[in-house]
């Protein structure tokens, strides 16, 4: 492992770069040199400027990534990180791309000016790579079709980015991560142009939590599911002011699952939003079990409407698990699940029932399996149970409350996960997300 | 504009006074794109669903540049129509034309694949976006040249392979 130094405003790229007086002056020339698990410090003056594409090809391996850290070059090695290191580049086509094993903190990566199409690439080649950025910021130049593609080279890569801040030039531009994509605090930036979509292509399974995307624009949507598979969740966002956004811009046509968790503009702690092929489900306050579920302020429910793609026994509407704590073993337990539709006829087995995953296995963490739908898809359906609970039914003109029942024995303490699954047709549900147990 | 009609919906309120609003938006290959979004009081869901059939519109011509860029030069895919039709949401000539600004100043052995395209438009259609005639005269000049430099190198390469 072998420390090596860049700073554009005295360097040279015939310097080896062992030290800062020796520094390189840009990354190209120092990833050029790079051994695997070296240590590249970026001064916090280093501001380099190509007019062309940059490639930067880090020797890190999944044993010894590379480190690229900005940091106060007062010291050698530099004591403190710093977040001010810059690399861009100008020009139609001036793609910015970070290949390799790696960990990068501090810099700021702009791609093209003004009206350049030039992207910023993240695990651009195959490889399986891992990539972590920690308080960095990209910005991408001002052509709609410039993008922030992340993974894009390969759907086995993985790029985490951490406090890192996003912004964008065009209403059309957003991010492309066919691979495994983690954000995790940070924000969309001020000062650029809000996009209209966020994600415009996911993958693998794409998880941002805690960001500050309230610099999008005001009827953003968050995903793009024409070219999205795998799952991807949002959690903990603060959404733009007002947001009259979807969580889609359009229904899911394929096998992506995109859902939302405990995001929202104004304060509430409640809000859920899942869109599948299947059809979506979202937090509901006027539709509501007495004594049901309660964020401890407002009642709530889970309004479950499927698509005309539902179907028995593929195409399911899954709801989020409800976990529920088993404290007692070797004895049957009921879970219930309460439900409310609007129609005189009531729903039947294979149209509406609930999974629970229990720990039936005495001595191993070995779960078992057990759920309420009809024995089997040649099986006759029947009528899901009446209900006596209570609901408040505002607009409904058949209220119907039945109720979703599974017994089973667990022989080990742990947690069962209870799923609510609608096969019904362009149906609507409103579910209790309780899971009583008796 | 591909968007050719929208409807919109509202539900009933939530406790806080909003409202789920579903827009129904089809464009003019009869796909319908269903959205939703959650609808604060006196929000006005006509100009929202109006901002948003043009902001799907343009969606929809980015996501396909883009994806046909992607294929061309990325996934060595074809993606030209048959018949040398335009695409859903963009024509043919947009394509080049969009195309052209991004790769123009690439090297021939990636300019070589717009060459197809090329071929399949025609210099009126390139006049009507704007280009000039030494423009247009320039490109077909740059990119004939790109396919001659291509062939001379896979010649050039098969007489490694035979030799």
């Amino acid at each position: 492992m072998t420390d090596r130094y860049v700073r554009s405003t005295d360097g040279s790229d015939s310097d080896d770069g062992s030290t800062w007086a020796l520094a390189k002056a840009t990354l190209a020339g120092v990833a050029a040199i790079d051994a695997a698990g070296d240590r590249i410090f970026v001064s916090d003056n280093h501001a380099e400027s190509t007019a062309s594409a940059v490639s930067l090809v880090f020797a890190g391996t999944a044993a010894s990534p590379t480190q690229i850290i900005c940091g106060d070059d007062s010291a050698e090695p530099p004591t403190a990180v710093s977040e001010a290191g810059a690399v861009s580049s100008t020009g139609a086509s001036s793609h910015i791309t970070f290949d390799g094993f790696l960990f990068c903190h501090g810099l700021t990566i702009t791609a093209g000016a003004t009206t350049d199409a030039a992207d910023i690439r993240l695990g651009q080649a195959g490889g399986n790579q891992l990539q972590k950025y920690r308080s960095c910021d990209f910005i991408i130049g001002g052509s709609g079709g410039a993008r922030l593609r992340i993974t894009n080279g390969s759907a086995t890569n993985k790029v985490e980015l951490s406090d890192c801040g996003i912004r964008f030039g065009a209403a059309t531009q957003g991010l492309v991560c066919p691979g495994d994509f983690m954000w995790r605090g940070g924000s969309i930036l001020s000062g650029g142009v809000a996009p209209s979509n966020l994600i415009l292509q996911s993958g693998g399974v794409t998880l941002i939590d805690g960001v500050d995307l309230s610099n999008g624009a005001t009827g953003m949507n968050l995903v793009v599911p024409s070219a999205t598979a795998g799952r991807t969740v949002f959690r903990n966002c603060k959404l733009p002011a007002s947001w009259s956004g979807g969580l889609v811009n359009a229904s899911p046509t394929g096998a992506a699952r995109i859902e939302m968790h405990n995001c929202d503009s104004g304060d509430t702690n409640y809000k859920l939003w899942v869109e599948t092929l299947a059809g979506a489900i979202k937090d509901e306050t006027t539709l509501v079990k007495t004594g049901g579920a309660s964020d401890g302020d407002t009642p709530l429910s889970w309004k479950m409407a499927t698509s005309a793609n539902a179907e028995y026994p593929l195409h399911v509407l899954r709801s989020p698990e409800i976990a529920v704590p088993i404290t007692s073993v070797g004895a049957s337990k009921t879970i219930t699940v309460d439900i409310l539709h609007d129609s005189a006829t009531a729903l039947k087995d294979d149209e509406i029932w609930i999974e629970v995953q229990y720990l039936g296995t005495s001595g191993f963490p070995l779960s078992l399996f057990a759920d309420d739908a009809k024995a089997d898809v040649l099986a006759a359906a029947a009528d899901q149970a009446a209900s006596a609970a209570t609901w408040t039914t505002t607009g409904m003109s058949n209220p119907n409350e039945q109720k979703l029942e599974v017994s089973f024995t667990p022989q080990e303490k742990g947690v069962a996960l209870v799923t609510v699954c609608i096969a019904k047709a362009s149906y609507t549900a409103y579910v209790d997300p309780v899971a009583q147990v008796s | 504009m591909p968007i050719v009609s929208s409807t919109h919906t509202l539900g009933h309120a939530q406790r806080d006074g909003r409202r789920y609003v579903t827009e129904r938006h089809t464009d003019h290959t009869g796909r319908v794109h269903v959205r939703e979004y959650l609808a604060a009081p006196g929000v006005d869901t006509d100009a929202l669903m109006a901002a948003q059939a043009a902001a799907l519109g343009e969606q929809l011509r980015a996501d396909q540049l883009t994806q046909i860029e992607s294929d061309l030069f990325e996934r060595g895919v074809n993606p030209f129509p048959a018949n040398n039709g335009d695409f859903d949401h963009v024509t043919r000539a947009e394509a080049l034309g969009w195309l052209l600004g991004r790769h123009i100043d690439d090297p021939a052995e990636v300019i070589v694949k717009v060459a197809p395209l090329m071929a399949a438009v025609t210099d009126a259609e390139m006049l009507a976006l704007g280009m000039t005639v030494d423009q247009v005269n320039g490109i077909r000049a740059r990119v004939d040249a790109a396919v001659q430099i291509k062939a001379q190198i896979d010649a050039y390469n098969a007489s490694l392979v035979t030799a």
